[in-house]
């Protein structure tokens, strides 16, 4: 099996964050691994539960409307929640 | 006005359906020749008017809509305020087919209020400039009618021939061809009927593009991180959403794209907000929709431009439109249905209870497996070793009992052996072994080696 590791955070999203997990967790699950590449599989997985977790607790989120400007470019603006 | 008309005729005519006050028939002999003396008739159909406009009020037919009787009230009453109607002048000589038309045309639509005529659509077609041009008719009689443009605009779809509708719409005369025919503002088929044919028409196009295919629709994202919705700013779909996700996935974003959903112009700003939203590539699922409302209410949601843009849409959509008994095209074409605005919020977000759920769980995998595998490998190590120690120790024994043969075999081939047995060598004083007696010279001194030393020795003289 070929297991490449993603290190660049940035383009993490939770969705493909899990998705990654999931593919670490049966890979380390499964026989056939080096424990040299099993140990930086784990090492990677635990940065991911970090992010993913750290995605969890950022719930002050606002709702934003979205609003296009002339130039086919858009704008984001903080909108009253309608509560 | 209304003492304008009293020929037999229309009398007839008006008095099957009594729709208009009987104060007419009161003093028709009265009437008539306002219609040909010009005679200063000024005051006296004003003050009539007057009368007959309350008397509108009275009118009980039985036959005409609630509707059109409102419609004859407000039309006679304001009619009542501004009346400035003459009586016709008709010259000596007589008039042009012009005048004649012009006339006719004036009292035509001065004496009809706006009604509604129940019949049967033939002969229906839509001009290139988009004026609707058809007849009703019942079993015995027809009348031509006309529906501009932007009323026609606001049909959910153009009746069919032989379709049993209603319209709206005020008596004329065309004056160019002097034809008399109904200026529609309003058409309703019966029961549904428009907006079922519509719904039917649209379904059937998409159907054959293939738009609707159930193989068309894409899972929907599991953790979206952004959510985007299509709908009124001010509506209680956007409140309902917007509290779902809070409550059940606080850190996800929420991005509006605000649409009017319902009345004119409605389709076009939520097509164009869908496409924003798909353009600003900022959503990794979409919920389009609005809460609950009559089929009009709601008709947006089943107008191509919505459709299209929907089915066009980058990023997945959820529909959610009007309660769980409403279906809309916008529902065949989008990625998942949901029945209300709360459900598809419900669809769009993980509740984080699970999230949490699960996380934790890849978690204990991944600490167990890995943990697992270190202890795997310690004992690999272990075992190693004592293979290791294992295998030195072998060839240590090894290599002992090879030096110990070795030692053995030259201890056999060892000349001292032979020596053991009574054998000497004769050896010169600088050891080279002597072998012949010529290498003996008389006198000359030489080493015997026996088994346990070196024996010095001299040859004797041949003399002694």
């Amino acid at each position: 099996m070929t297991m490449t590791t993603h290190d660049t955070h940035a383009e993490w999203t939770f969705e493909s964050a899990l998705q990654r997990l999931a593919e670490i967790a049966d890979a380390l699950e499964s026989d056939g691994l080096e424990l040299d590449d099993s140990l930086q599989l784990f090492e990677e997985g635990v940065r991911l539960l970090r992010f993913a977790e750290t995605v969890l607790t950022d719930a002050d989120q606002r709702l934003k409307v979205l609003l296009e400007e002339a130039a086919g470019s858009f704008r984001m603006d903080e909108f009253a929640e309608p509560l | 006005m209304w003492d304008l008309f009293t020929s037999s005729e229309f009398e007839k005519r008006e008095s099957e359906p009594p729709k208009e006050p009987p104060a007419e028939s009161a003093a028709p002999s009265a009437a008539v020749p306002d219609l040909f003396e010009p005679t200063p008739a000024k005051k006296k159909p004003r003050a009539r008017r007057a009368a007959s406009g309350g008397g509108a009020g009275r009118a009980a037919g039985g036959m005409n809509e609630a509707r059109n009787e409102e419609l004859a009230r407000t039309v006679a009453a304001r009619e009542a305020e501004s009346g400035t109607r003459t009586v016709m002048n008709v010259p000596a000589e007589g008039m042009t087919v012009g005048e004649v038309n012009s006339a006719a045309r004036e009292l035509i639509e001065g004496v009809f209020p706006p009604l509604w005529v129940h019949g049967e659509v033939a002969n229906f077609t839509r001009a290139k400039s988009g004026h609707c041009y058809f007849s009703l008719r019942d079993a015995d009689a027809q009348i031509r009618c006309v529906m501009w443009r932007d009323d026609a605009r606001r049909l959910p779809t153009l009746p069919e021939d032989g379709m049993k509708v209603r319209a709206l719409g005020r008596l004329t005369l065309y004056e160019q061809r002097g034809e008399f025919q109904l200026s529609c503002a309003e058409l309703e088929a019966k029961g549904e009927g428009l907006y079922k044919l519509a719904y039917d028409r649209l379904k059937a196009r998409l159907d054959q593009e293939g738009l609707t295919a159930p193989d068309r629709r894409r899972p929907i994202p599991a953790h979206p991180a952004c959510v985007g919705i299509v709908t009124s700013s001010a509506g209680a779909a956007l409140r309902d959403i917007v509290s779902v996700i809070r409550r059940r996935a606080p850190w996800t974003r929420v991005v509006l794209a605000s649409a009017r959903v319902q009345g004119e112009g409605a389709p076009e700003e939520i097509a164009r907000a869908i496409r924003m939203i798909g353009r600003a590539a900022c959503a990794d699922v979409l919920i389009v929709g609005r809460g609950g409302g009559s089929i009009e209410d709601l008709w947006a949601f089943n107008e191509e431009v919505v459709a299209r843009a929907i089915a066009e849409s980058p990023v997945p959509v959820i529909s959610a439109v009007g309660h769980e008994t409403d279906f809309t095209i916008a529902d065949l074409v989008a990625d998942l249905r949901a029945p209300t605005p709360s459900a598809a919020a419900e669809a769009a977000v993980p509740d984080q209870s699970a999230v949490r759920g699960r996380l934790a769980d890849l978690r204990q995998r991944l600490v167990s497996c890995t943990r697992d595998r270190l202890a795997d490998g310690r004992e690999a190590i272990f075992n190693a070793r004592l293979d290791l120690k294992a295998a030195a120790e072998r060839g240590l024994r090894a290599r002992r009992d090879g030096v110990a043969a070795r030692a053995a075999r030259l201890q056999a081939l060892s000349p001292l052996n032979v020596l053991s047995r009574g054998y000497a060598v004769p050896l010169a004083p600088d050891g080279h072994v002597l072998r012949r007696a010529a290498e003996f010279a008389p006198g000359a001194a030489f080493g015997l080696r026996v088994a346990d030393g070196t024996v010095p020795c001299r040859v004797t003289e041949p003399d002694e």
